[in-house]
Formats: structure tokens, C-alpha cells, sequence
């Protein structure tokens, strides 16, 4: 990505640590971007709702209107605006409430900031360009192959749920740890998308079940088999949620 | 009771006679005492006749005599006075004395009578009183007073007679009563004085008894006396031993107890009364090594029959096993003596006579009380050690429990500093976490930066700038964090500043009450406000306050948190006032209190406030609610020279 094309995105920072967010700015202002910042989640929504935004990086802790609270809010408004959220490791907001509640990407501080670099240039990315690279490192560290024979969309309903930017998978056998790549290839996920197939990156596990959810694992699209891709875009881009990668089916 | 009645009877009968005697005496005395009394009268008269006779004679003579004719007719009227009496008197005599025959006799006897005698010399006086001539009859006194002589003589004469008789008849009824008296002398009181003896022989025979049994019951009570006073059963055992020996006068008195593995064995105690301990060493070494089964030896028999048992004579016994093991036994008779509870033998006692005794069953009824007493103070015994048994075993459940409690003190203690440090960590994760990201995007920044070219200097020094200030950040951050890392109740008294202990305490909450929407401020009335005490301990208590302010506003619409310092010289006081509407009434005194919360389950301990507290006692200061504020208010004042006297006052104090 160039300069100029990037330049005509405008990326909103919010955290109330003056330090963390002046050289968030300073990097993205370097790379050519429109960059707007917020001390807080207040300040941020005002941003949003009378600018052009297209991303947002927002810590969640904050005085007046936190992360979370903004993240909804940027959610009622506008369902497609990629944002990634900062937590500090402690139970502030959970790994799958974030990616359910609709944040691209969620950063530990601290965190790399050449990834948040990266995060930030893939979520300004659109399904076909994003989608369409193979993760180039290495091999996937596990294959997952559903066949959904039965064409019952009761136990479809349990098994597999898909959202913006991921899927929940129901999962029995050993997980694999957040941050592993998957292949998948799933038959019949929905009714109308027979083949789901491709690798993604765990984003979080749920080893216990709950009375409400089942046991299984979050992850994120990274590459969509050519196969079935556009069938998977078109669907994608139909979706109407909030959620990027969702709690549950 | 015949001889009794038959005594009686005798008694009566000689009281009967004695009274009829006495009788009889009696009427002779009366009999002569009415003699006596009418004889006097006689003589009396007689002699009363006799001087008025003479009187008259003489009047008569004075009468011749008289010439003055005055005094001559005074003495006639006395003359014929005299007459008249004597005739009264005479007359009177005769007629009263009508029924008494010894004087009408007298008078009356004779020829010519006294009577005719008298009244002849009364007529012949009264003549020769109205006539001064004639022959003075003087012959005819000379003939009455010879009559008056001759009548008291004869009566005298007659008296003695009768006298006589009465005196006889005294005699004999005196001879006769004293017959009676000896008689009854042989029949009652002989008899009497036997029953008497024997009645007296039965008395002293029953004291003999009384005063047996009173040793008895003595000795018995003293025995109670022992089984109820004394400590254990051993010493019962050892002052019983002696008491019955002493008792008893027996020399050796000795216990077996029941083994309590076996009950149908007895052991040997050392539990002993020996009157001369050297004369029976020998046979004490053997029995303390001989033990018995049942039905052999002194013990075994009382322990097989659970009666006492007697020996008259050891050395000719067939079933007394020690006589075979020792040469000098020295003792004879041997009795055994059961001690019994619930019919079961618990201890035999035996007791040795150096003499040959026959079988004494008193003796052994005796000590047959002493069995089933001692029995009862083995029972006391058995039960007072089950009672000290189970007071053990509850001090010991106590003591464990107790500890338990102070293990689950010291955890919820520690868990209570845990968990504000737990509520306190996510909020500090985010506080070094936040500058770590900066430390990390501005050195990863500064690496791209230094191959730009030309190199921007000034950006690279702003950039190490910050990067230094932000780990300045960091580090104050963990300095704050040391009041919780450890106990610090022990820490060294160090002076201190106010202001830095604020922003030690800040730099833990800040971020979070910040990210809640709530204000922290402080004021302060001057910036170098210095005082002694453990920095550790007094952030633990402000951070606790702070805390709660915290968590009791984070509902409120209105939210701050405002910490005032001041300096009142000796002292140095902190307020911390939140926007909430203070602490209702009710709970104020109750909050101090240890485990006291109005937390919901899980949330708190309830023992911050306590702690806090303490921590401010051990420096001399006080925790405490405002009482005027309108907002929730709380003061903590602190000396600001105290000194602990003991390091380790506020450990005991939580304890």
C-alpha cells in the first residue's frame, strides 16, 4: 500500500495516555494517514459521528466513556467500521465478548506496534483483497474438517456460526492456543455456502462448555480457498452483524 | 413382772400395816392426850378452889379484924364475892363434866363427899360473911383442903394406872412395826435391790455395746471420711489399708488390683500398711512379685467368690502359695477383702495378723461396709478420669479449632490485602501497561527514526525523552505497589512525607477511579508535611479508604474522591471525603468491627476497617467517621513523632 492511497484513510485514536496515544499518531501521521485522537471514549464518539472515519484504535479504559462503550456505540452507528481494541491482559473485557461485540482486532498492551501497523492496514483491506493471500510462513499448525451431512439446520445451528470476519466452530477434540493457524474446510456450513474452506487464526478458545455455550474455538478468516471464496465474499458482505468473529452459532 | 408386781403387792402390804400400827399409836396418844386434858382441868380446879378457899378464910380474918367500918364493907362485898366464885366455879365443874367419870367420881365418891365438903364451907363462910360473930369455922378449911388434897392424890394415883397401860400398848405396836419393817426388809426391799442389780448389770452391759458400736460407726465414718476426701484411688487404698489394720489391730495390710487386660488375673500394688516394715520385707518382695488367678491363693478365693475370705492360720493352709515361696512369712491369720463395683471385683485387699485369730465375723461384716464403699470411689475415680478424658479431648478440639480459626484469620487477612490487591491489579496492570506499550512503540519508532535520512535529532532526543519519563512512570507505579507485596506490620519507623505517601497511594488508583468516571483530588496545606511511621502500612490504609469511597460512589451520578492533608502540629491529619451521603447510624459503630461488611457475599471481607484501624492505633493515631460531614468523611490523624514501644503491638492486637 502507498502513501497516497492510504491517505485517504482517516484513522481515529483514542486513549487517555497522552504519551501511548502521541506516537500512535505520530506513526500513523508518518505513514500518510488522516489521524484523529480522542482522550476518551466521549470524545472519540463525537469524532465519529461528525467525521469520516475508517478505522478506529481505542484502549478500553478510560474516564467519561470507555473502549467497550464506544465500540457499541460505533457499532449502532455504523456496523463495518473496523476497530481494534486495547486491553491489559486483565479481565476488563473478555477475548470473545470483544470479537463479538464487533472489534477487528484486539491488542494486549503492551503491544507491537508494527502488528497494530499491520492490523490496521489489513482491516482498511476489502474480503477480496484481504482474503486472497495465503498465509506465505509456515504450515498450518491444524486442520479441522467438518462434514455436515445432515441437512438439519438445528444441529447446523450448534455446530458452526459465521459472522464478519470469523467463525465459531464447536469443537470436541483438543483445541489448539490462541494465535495458531487453522485449515478448515467445512461442508454445508449454511444452507447457502457448501464449502467453507481455507485457514484462519485461532482467535480464542472456550475449553468449557457453559450452560450457554458450547465448547469450541473463535477464528478468523486469514485466507479463503479460491473454490469457494467469492461464494464465502458474497455471503460475508450480506451478512447483516455486528459481530466479527461471534460467541456462538 | 411378776417379781415386779409381786413387789409391788409386798410394798403395798407393809405400807398397809405400818399405817394400821401407826394407827393404833396414834389413838393411845389421843387417849391420853383427853386424859390429860380433863385431869388438868381437875387439878386446876381443885387448886383454884383451894386459893379461893384461903382467899376466903383470909378475907375473913380481915373482915374480924376491921374497925373502920368503910373498909369493913368493902372487904365482906370482896368476901361474898370470893364465895360466890369459888360456888360458881365448883358448879360449874360438876356440871360440865357430866360425861367425865375420873373427877364426878372423885367429887362425888366418899361419905361425906368433896362435893358436900365444899358446899358445907361455902355456906358456912357466906354465914360467918354476914354475921361479924360467931366461931370462925376454921376447922372446916383445915377438912377442905385435906378433901382438895386427898381428891388430886386419888386422881393422881389413877392417872398412873391408866398411863401404864397406853405406854404398853405403844411399846408393842413399836415392837410390831419393827417387825413389819424387817419383814418387808427381807420381802421387798431384798428382792428390790436384786432387781435393781440385775438392772443395772443390763445397763452397763447395754453402754458396753453403745460404746461398741460407736467405735464401729466411728471407724466406719472414717472410712467414708477417707473414700470421700481422698485425691485418687491409691491414696483411698493406702489410708483404708491402715485404718482397718489399726482398727483391727492386725499388722499388714496389702491391695491387689484387678489386671486390666485379664479380670480374671490380680496384680500386686506397692500399695502397703506394714506396722513393722523390717519384720515383713521378705514376704512384701514376694507378694509384690506373685500374681493370682482366680481361686488361688488369699486373693484368687476372694476374687472367685467376691466375698471376703478367712485364713486362721497361713502356714497350715493348703491354698496360700506365698507361704511356699518365702521362709520368713511371719503373719498367721490373712483375711481378703473384695472391693466391688457393680458386682465385679475391681481390687482384693488383704490383711496379716502375726497372731492365730479364729474366724472374727464381726470384723469381717465390718469391712464388708468398706468393700462397697471403696467400690464407689473406684467408680468416682474411673469416672472423674473419663471426665478429664473428655475435657481433654474438648480442650484439644477447642485448641485445634481455635487454631483453625487463627489460620482462617490470618488467610481471610491475607486474602483481604489480596483482594484489594486484586481489585487494585488490573487497574495497575493497565497503569504499567499502558507506558510499556509507549516504551514500546517509542523505542521501536526511535529504530526506524535513526535510519532516516537526514536523522532527525531533535525527535530522537523527544522520543528517548519520553521513553525515560515513561519508565519513571512505571517505576513510581511499583513503588506504590510495595505496601502490598508483604507484611509490613514489622517495617521500621521512618519519617516520612504526606505528599509522597498521596502519590504513592494515586498511582495505584488513579487509573482505575479515572476509568470509572470518578474525580481524585487532593489538597493540601502545605507541601512538606513530615511525620514518622511504617509507609507501607499507612498506603495499605489509605488505599483501603480510598477503595471503599470508590466502590460505594461507583453507582452515584455524582462521583469524587477528595483527599484534604493537614498540619496540626503535633499531629497530621488526613480526610477523605467522597460524594456519597455518609454512613447511616446504624451501621457507624458496627463498621469498625471486625468481619462486619455490607459488601455482598464474595465481595469483602469485612475487616479492612479494622485493620485500618489498628494500623493508625500502632501509630499513635485513631480512625475515625466525621460526624458533621454532609458527604461520607473519614479522619485518620497520626502523631507525628510516635514511636512503637513494641514493634509487634498491632500483630497482637489482630490476633
Amino acid at each position: 500500500m502507498n502513501k497516497n492511497e492510504s491517505k485517504k484513510k482517516s484513522i481515529l485514536i483514542v486513549d487517555d495516555d497522552d504519551t501511548l496515544r502521541n506516537a500512535i499518531v505520530f506513526d500513523f501521521k508518518r505513514r500518510g494517514y488522516k489521524v484523529h485522537a480522542a482522550k476518551d471514549g466521549h470524545e472519540a464518539f463525537e469524532i465519529v459521528k461528525s467525521e469520516v472515519i475508517d478505522a478506529v484504535i481505542t484502549d478500553i479504559r478510560m474516564p467519561r466513556k470507555s473502549g467497550v462503550e464506544l465500540l457499541d456505540s460505533i457499532k449502532e452507528v455504523n456496523l463495518r467500521m473496523p476497530v481494534v481494541v486495547f486491553v491489559t491482559g486483565f479481565a476488563d473485557l473478555t477475548l470473545e465478548d470483544a470479537y463479538d461485540k464487533g472489534a477487528c482486532a484486539v491488542m494486549s498492551k503492551p503491544f507491537e506496534r508494527k502488528e497494530l501497523i499491520k492490523c490496521i492496514e489489513r482491516s482498511l483491506l476489502c474480503y477480496s483483497q484481504k482474503l486472497a493471500q495465503p498465509l506465505e510462513e509456515t504450515p498450518t499448525q491444524l486442520k479441522i474438517e467438518l462434514k455436515i451431512q445432515n441437512h438439519d439446520t438445528t444441529i447446523k445451528a450448534k455446530l458452526i456460526g459465521i459472522a464478519q470476519g470469523g467463525m465459531f466452530l464447536s469443537f470436541d477434540e483438543t483445541l489448539p492456543r490462541v494465535g495458531h493457524s487453522v485449515s478448515f474446510r467445512v461442508e454445508h456450513a449454511t444452507d447457502s455456502l457448501t464449502l467453507l474452506q481455507g485457514i484462519g487464526i485461532v482467535r480464542w478458545i472456550r475449553a468449557e462448555a457453559s450452560n450457554e455455550f458450547p465448547r469450541g474455538l473463535g477464528i478468523e478468516f486469514i485466507f479463503l480457498d479460491e473454490s469457494c471464496r467469492n461464494k464465502v465474499i458474497e455471503f460475508l458482505e450480506g451478512l447483516q452483524v455486528k459481530a466479527f468473529i461471534p460467541k456462538a452459532a | 413382772m411378776t417379781l415386779k408386781r409381786n413387789l409391788t403387792l409386798r410394798y403395798l402390804s407393809v405400807l398397809i400395816l405400818l399405817a394400821i400400827l401407826l394407827a393404833i399409836g396414834a389413838s393411845t396418844f389421843t387417849v391420853y392426850f383427853q386424859d390429860m386434858k380433863s385431869d388438868g382441868r381437875l387439878i386446876n380446879v381443885s387448886g383454884r378452889q383451894r386459893m379461893l378457899s384461903q382467899k376466903i378464910v383470909r378475907l375473913n380474918f380481915e373482915k374480924m379484924i376491921e374497925k373502920n367500918s368503910f373498909k369493913y364493907k368493902e372487904n365482906k362485898r370482896q368476901l361474898i364475892e370470893a364465895i360466890d366464885l369459888m360456888e360458881k366455879s365448883h358448879q360449874t365443874l360438876i356440871r360440865e363434866g357430866e360425861d367425865n367419870s375420873i373427877y364426878k367420881n372423885i367429887y362425888f365418891e366418899g361419905n361425906p363427899s368433896l362435893d358436900q365438903r365444899v358446899t358445907e364451907f361455902i355456906s358456912a363462910f357466906r354465914s360467918f360473911a354476914y354475921e361479924r360473930q360467931g366461931v370462925f369455922p376454921s376447922e372446916k378449911i383445915e377438912i377442905l383442903l385435906k378433901e382438895l388434897d386427898r381428891a388430886v392424890a386419888v386422881f393422881e394415883s389413877e392417872n398412873k394406872k391408866h398411863g401404864k397401860s397406853l405406854v404398853a400398848i405403844q411399846a408393842v405396836s413399836f415392837i410390831l412395826a419393827l417387825l413389819v419393817l424387817s419383814f418387808s426388809g427381807y420381802f421387798v426391799f431384798r428382792p428390790m435391790t436384786f432387781e435393781v442389780v440385775e438392772k443395772t448389770e443390763r445397763l452397763s452391759m447395754a453402754n458396753y455395746f453403745l460404746l461398741k458400736e460407736r467405735d464401729h460407726s466411728k471407724f466406719l465414718s472414717e472410712i467414708s471420711a477417707i473414700a470421700n476426701n481422698a485425691r485418687t484411688f491409691n491414696s483411698v487404698l493406702n489410708q483404708v489399708l491402715e485404718k482397718i489394720c489399726k482398727h483391727a489391730k492386725w499388722s499388714v495390710g496389702h491391695a491387689y488390683i484387678t489386671d486390666t487386660a485379664d479380670p480374671n488375673n490380680l496384680v500386686p500394688t506397692k500399695i502397703w500398711y506394714v506396722d513393722h516394715p523390717s519384720r515383713f520385707a521378705q514376704f512384701q518382695e514376694t507378694t509384690e512379685k506373685t500374681t493370682f488367678k482366680k481361686g488361688i491363693g488369699l486373693p484368687g478365693r476372694v476374687l472367685e467368690s467376691s466375698t471376703a475370705a478367712w485364713i486362721d492360720d497361713v502356714a497350715k493352709d493348703s491354698n496360700f502359695p506365698r507361704n511356699k515361696l518365702t521362709t520368713h512369712i511371719n503373719v498367721h491369720s490373712a483375711f481378703g477383702l473384695p472391693i466391688l463395683v457393680q458386682g465385679q471385683v475391681v481390687a482384693v485387699l488383704e490383711f496379716f495378723s502375726e497372731k492365730v485369730i479364729v474366724r472374727n465375723d464381726q470384723l469381717l461384716s465390718t469391712v464388708a461396709h468398706i468393700s462397697h464403699q471403696l467400690g464407689q470411689v473406684f467408680e468416682r475415680e474411673k469416672s472423674k478420669t473419663e471426665i478429664k478424658k473428655l475435657n481433654q479431648a474438648l480442650e484439644n478440639q477447642i485448641e485445634e479449632r481455635t487454631r483453625v480459626i487463627i489460620e482462617q484469620q490470618a488467610k481471610i487477612q491475607a486474602s483481604s490485602k489480596m483482594s484489594a490487591l486484586g481489585e487494585m491489579a488490573s487497574g495497575i496492570a493497565h497503569e504499567i501497561n499502558t507506558p510499556l506499550a509507549s516504551i514500546a512503540v517509542l523505542s521501536s519508532q526511535f529504530q526506524e527514526l535513526i535510519d532516516d535520512d537526514p536523522i532527525d535529532k531533535i525527535l530522537l532526543k523527544s522520543h528517548a525523552n519520553q521513553i525515560e519519563l515513561t519508565m519513571a512512570r512505571i517505576g513510581k507505579i511499583i513503588k506504590g505497589l510495595r505496601s502490598f507485596s508483604r507484611d509490613a506490620s514489622a517495617d521500621p519507623f521512618v519519617l516520612m512525607n504526606a505528599k509522597e505517601l498521596i502519590d504513592d497511594v494515586f498511582s495505584l488508583c488513579k487509573e482505575r477511579y479515572s476509568a470509572s468516571g470518578v474525580v481524585l483530588s487532593v489538597s493540601m496545606s502545605s507541601l512538606n508535611v513530615t511525620f514518622f511511621g511504617r509507609p507501607a502500612e499507612l498506603a495499605q490504609v489509605l488505599v483501603n479508604l480510598l477503595n471503599n469511597s470508590f466502590e460505594a460512589i461507583s453507582s452515584l451520578d455524582e462521583k469524587w474522591i477528595k483527599v484534604d492533608v493537614a498540619d496540626l502540629g503535633q499531629v497530621v491529619e488526613f480526610r477523605i471525603t467522597d460524594s456519597g451521603n455518609g454512613i447511616p447510624i446504624s451501621i457507624q459503630e458496627k463498621m469498625f468491627q471486625p468481619f462486619f461488611t455490607t459488601k455482598e457475599i464474595g465481595k469483602g471481607t469485612g475487616i479492612g476497617l479494622s485493620i485500618s484501624r489498628n494500623i493508625l492505633k500502632a501509630h499513635g493515631g485513631e480512625l475515625s467517621l466525621s460526624p458533621s460531614e454532609k458527604n461520607t468523611q473519614f479522619i485518620l490523624r497520626i502523631l507525628k513523632n510516635y514511636q512503637p514501644a513494641n514493634n509487634n503491638e498491632r500483630n497482637e492486637e489482630v490476633a
